[in-house]
């Protein structure tokens, strides 16, 4: 999804090469390759940055997953060794 | 009177005390002496002592990793349970479609991860709960069957034994061929190349997921652990950290049952991507001495353990110098 939408702008200057034409003429680049470089290394800084939250996340979720794995594991062992044991609220 | 002293003073401490050099009280029980001046029972100044505890036995757990193994997995853990008694034993259960967990029998702890996580995640799991739960040593046993119990205590043997850290059971070290098709025998060689190659220890099977690892591994791993295909990588990393890195040879058996988790079609993938993460690793400092410290595991450890993940192996042979 990340490298589909950061395509999108390629495929718009596909349809209107002039776009950057346009564009280099309104932030007074004098040449359209140069705007064109920027562009580019702006949505490659992007996709770098959005790879690394989705990394980050990507591990965090994993830490979770086990952690919920063994709190389980805990939880079905204190069951198992008092089973008569109910959670009562205090103000019963 | 002096070997009187000195063996109450052995069975107060329980354990082997080596003096190296003391100093008698020559008033000891001195009838001329005023009693305020009496020694203790004790008449002998230590000033410098070693106290060599007795060896006491390590705290040992199979961590079994298993995703979709309801056919293999029970009767690996009958064997496991047979043969070692006294190893306690964790399924994780990496969030399998069949009843894998069911398997585990009544004396098997069993962690349920809720989704799939792959092995690296699966084991990841199993150090976190060793290191919570304080194990000396945990020994990793793939769920498919191919590991042999009964192999487990030549890992521990050279876990305890020598100084290593990990200690990996090799399939081609062994007498005994191991059967191994020409692909994958060629990825695992040029695995090995490589981790030699970038100043890694010189390994025959760093694919092999029969390991033991020790305290000190125990805590680095329950800090991190790589997500995919992690045997050669943690091979290298742990090296480059300053773990020692063993082998030991032994025998195991072919897959019977069950996927193997490296499909025959996707050798070639997984050579390549091992390759890239190995040359990356090379840049790579997951468990930076000193860095990180009693926060190191996620789980919250107990007040009473000051053990460090970073701290040296609690060797039993060696000596601690102890002032009083």
């Amino acid at each position: 999804m990340i490298f589909l939408f950061t395509g999108l702008p390629f495929l718009g200057l596909a349809m209107w090469p002039d776009a950057m034409g346009t564009l280099a003429t309104w932030v007074h680049i004098e040449y359209r390759t140069l705007s064109l470089m920027f562009v580019a290394a702006f949505l490659l800084l992007m996709v770098l940055e959005l790879l690394s939250i989705v990394s980050q996340q990507d591990r965090k979720i994993t830490t979770l997953a086990q952690m919920v794995g063994i709190l389980m594991e805990k939880q079905e062992f204190s069951e198992s060794k008092n089973p008569n044991d109910e959670i009562r609220n205090p103000k019963e | 009177m002096k070997l009187r002293c000195w063996n109450r003073l052995k069975s107060i401490l329980k354990a082997k005390v080596i003096v190296q050099s003391q100093e008698l009280f020559t008033v000891c029980s001195s009838p001329g002496v005023p009693e305020e001046e009496k020694t203790p029972p004790i008449g002998i100044i230590i000033t410098r002592m070693s106290i060599v505890e007795t060896p006491k036995k390590p705290r040992c757990l199979i961590i079994v990793p298993a995703y979709n193994e309801r056919t293999a997995v029970g009767k690996l853990i009958r064997r496991i349970h047979k043969h070692l008694p006294d190893f306690d034993v964790l399924l994780i259960d990496d969030g399998s479609t069949d009843d894998t967990a069911r398997q585990a029998g009544e004396h098997t702890k069993v962690i349920s991860l809720p989704f799939n996580l792959g092995i690296g995640g699966a084991m990841q799991a199993g150090y976190r709960y060793a290191d919570f739960h304080g194990y000396d040593i945990a020994i990793q046993v793939d769920g498919d069957g191919q590991h042999r119990p009964s192999e487990v205590a030549r890992l521990v043997e050279k876990l305890t034994h020598t100084e290593c850290d990990l200690v990996i059971g090799s399939r081609f070290m062994s007498d005994i061929k191991y059967r191994q098709s020409f692909t994958r025998m060629t990825g695992i060689q040029i695995l090995s190349t490589l981790i030699k190659w970038l100043k890694g220890p010189d390994t025959t099977d760093c694919t092999s997921g029969f390991r033991a690892a020790n305290r000190r591994v125990i805590r680095a791993f329950a800090h991190w652990y790589p997500d995919d295909y992690p045997e050669p990588e943690v091979v290298l990393l742990l090296h480059k950290a300053g773990y020692k890195v063993g082998e030991v040879p032994v025998r195991m058996r072919q897959r019977r049952s069950g996927m193997t988790s490296i499909p025959l079609t996707r050798g070639l993938f997984y050579v390549i991507k091992v390759t890239v993460c190995l040359l990356l690793d090379t840049i790579r400092e997951p468990w930076p001495q000193g860095k990180v410290g009693d926060h190191a595991s996620a789980v919250p450890q107990p007040a009473a353990d000051p053990v460090r993940w970073d701290a040296p192996a609690p060797d039993h042979q060696k000596t601690q110098p102890v002032q009083t």
